[in-house]
């Protein structure tokens, strides 16, 4: 399947699902249009402008491949950082958090330790001391 | 001398804005020196600093990172051929050939000069034109604002190049999103999901950290982008300033392209990119020696840098008069205003003159700021190309993760900003602009209103709004431009 019939595809199940959505909202008293109005003719628009991608057949371009594994790797390893979010220790979790992001973006332990400590004594810096924001 | 006028002198010599306007100038350069951070990802991961001062003082900031990232983007693509920011293409045509015929001073020098020269005609051209604007534009009803939302929406096919269905798709998932949280007109609750923070809606400024700030890194990180930039620009730069005659030679061009540009950036969506390649083209095309651009012709460079930096102006205009955002940054710009309590748009005119003023004093003090800093911090600027990209990475993410947290002090925030770098990653992967979507996400709320307001006050008659001749304008205006793409494709 082409990129673009995803695309088309993708877009069509939100504008079915933003459809339905609206529908269960109130459909207005009279002539006033209620809150599902606006967002139920967007959803039309919506379907109606991914049809012809879903439809498309003119052959496409090779995409370059995408390197999933540092990105998918970096999106794990956030994941882990915010799930932590509010536990305490916001300096040394955050110290971690960026040297193993370093680490994985290919910098040795030795730099991304000096990085990660001069970044977030930098935030600690601006946002706790000066802007007074409560990061534990 | 009005009190208008006054007060916003005031406002803008207090010892405490000017700095905060040069910290933004030099962080501005900063991110438009370095290729794939650009303004837009300057304004936006920066935006939460600025909610703890005053709305000048934040402004200031703000309107320094924009005035200095634009330009600041020109270094790279004079110096190493890579432009710093997406305005600064058209910069790199002509500029890295100057730099290779080891004309590389005189080509910075000539970004620098440019650039002080779009921005000031861009501002003479807001001084001058807003006010006629925002008057008239305060004669209009719902009915005339949801005609101009509906044409600043389909402005997106125009921008959205080979893309136009994805585009208009794009903006309509911006509109879907600005439907979440109680509904404008019955404070009815939509797609919230029980979760109270969305209430409010979605908060503006995460969303734009992650779509503009994330989502760029996330590309970089899965595009293998090397450790450091290609090259260093340590040859001698020569000199800087253009003799008489080459600045004689070069005045039409700069003035056609700050023109251009200043007319592209007030057109909503359109920003300094597309502005400095259409001023590049048409200066191409009324001049004599077509067949230097592009091989290091000073005046292609000239109008290229002064229509690059003049959309700012225009961007600024719309902005200002209507609302409405003129591109990206100014898109977020009214996030940031509207944490402070001010409503961009014609009524801002009317009630609160002082900071119009304000602004406008700021951005000359910002093009002049911007101008002593190319002419002079052009090479240690170049230096910062040497910062390996990984560290860049780990900066944009953890300002940007504490950047979202602090607006609100919600982990929730966090989330939404994380969400939307992911949903920006995988958008650009599929070829799918983003600026539409800012652009929904902007008028969203102010289209759903207005529409329903005017469908009240007729009744639910759909033909009475038709018969007023500013929508119809704008409603003719809207199928012609959602038509172009179309028609100048098939005439290619």
């Amino acid at each position: 399947m082409s990129a673009d019939r995803i695309v088309g595809l993708v877009f069509a199940a939100f504008a079915a699902a933003l459809m339905a959505g609206a529908k269960a909202l109130p459909a207005g008293i009279g002539k006033q249009p209620g809150a599902g109005f606006f967002p139920f003719w967007i959803g039309v628009a919506m379907l109606l402008l991914a049809a012809p991608l879903i439809l498309k057949t003119s052959p496409e371009k090779a995409k370059e491949p995408i390197r999933w594994s540092r990105p998918a790797l970096v999106a794990g390893l956030t994941l882990v950082y915010l799930l932590l979010w509010g536990s305490g220790w916001f300096a040394l979790r955050t110290v971690v958090f960026l040297a193993l992001l370093l680490r994985l973006l290919g910098e040795s332990w030795r730099a991304g330790l000096g990085v990660s400590a001069t970044l977030t004594a930098a935030v600690v810096l601006a946002f706790q001391y000066g802007l007074r924001v409560s990061l534990e | 001398m009005t009190p208008d006028l006054l007060v916003a002198l005031r406002a803008v010599f207090e010892l405490q804005t000017l700095g905060f306007l040069a910290v933004g100038v030099v962080l501005g350069a900063i991110f438009g020196a370095l290729p794939g951070l650009t303004a837009t990802m300057g304004v936006a991961v920066l935006t939460p600093l600025t909610f703890w001062v005053s709305a000048e003082q934040g402004l200031a900031m703000l309107l320094g990172i924009y005035a200095g990232a634009i330009p600041a983007g020109g270094i790279p693509a004079i110096l190493i051929n890579v432009p710093g920011t997406p305005a600064s293409i058209a910069t790199s045509w002509d500029g890295y050939a100057l730099s290779q015929r080891g004309q590389a001073g005189l080509a910075l020098g000539l970004n620098a000069w440019m650039s002080l020269a779009g921005q000031l005609v861009s501002i003479v051209f807001l001084a001058v034109a807003a006010f006629p604007i925002a008057t008239f534009a305060l004669s209009f009803g719902p009915a005339e604002y949801f005609g101009l939302a509906l044409f600043g929406i389909s402005l997106m096919a125009g921008v959205s190049g080979k893309h136009v269905l994805k585009g208009l798709l794009a903006g309509c998932l911006g509109l879907a999103l600005a439907t979440v949280g109680l509904d404008p007109m019955t404070a009815y609750p939509r797609f919230n999901f029980g979760i109270a923070d969305f209430l409010d809606g979605i908060s503006f400024v995460p969303v734009m950290i992650g779509l503009f700030g994330l989502s760029e890194v996330l590309t970089q990180i899965s595009e293998g982008a090397g450790r450091t930039q290609t090259a260093q620009a340590d040859a001698k730069l020569g000199r800087t300033t253009p003799t008489g005659e080459e600045a004689r030679r070069i005045a039409p061009a700069a003035f056609t392209g700050a023109a251009i540009g200043t007319l592209v950036g007030a057109i909503p969506a359109a920003g300094g990119d597309v502005g400095s390649v259409i001023a590049w083209e048409q200066t191409r095309r009324l001049a004599r020696d077509k067949e230097i651009y592009g091989k290091g012709s000073l005046e292609g460079l000239s109008s290229a840098v002064a229509a690059a930096n003049a959309a700012i102006g225009g961007a600024m205009t719309t902005m200002l008069t209507l609302g409405i955002p003129g591109d990206a940054v100014s898109a977020i710009l009214i996030g940031a205003l509207l944490i402070h309590g001010i409503q961009p748009g014609p009524l801002l005119f009317q009630n609160n003159r002082p900071f119009v003023f304000t602004l406008v004093l700021l951005m000359v003090l910002a093009a002049v700021l911007v101008f002593l800093l190319g002419l002079l911090g052009a090479r240690p600027l170049a230096r910062v190309l040497r910062v390996p990209n990984p560290w860049l990475w780990a900066g944009i993410v953890l300002f940007g993760t504490v950047g979202a947290y602090a607006l609100n002090n919600a982990v929730v925030d966090v989330w939404a900003m994380y969400v939307a770098g992911v949903i920006g990653f995988l958008l650009r992967r599929a070829t799918v602009p983003l600026g539409p979507l800012v652009l929904g996400l902007i008028l969203g709320p102010m289209m759903e209103a207005n529409l329903r307001r005017a469908l009240i006050l007729s009744r639910g008659d759909w033909t009475v709004p038709l018969t007023r001749p500013i929508v119809l304008f704008f409603l003719l205006a809207t199928v012609v431009s959602l038509a172009s793409p179309f028609f100048r494709r098939k005439s290619a």
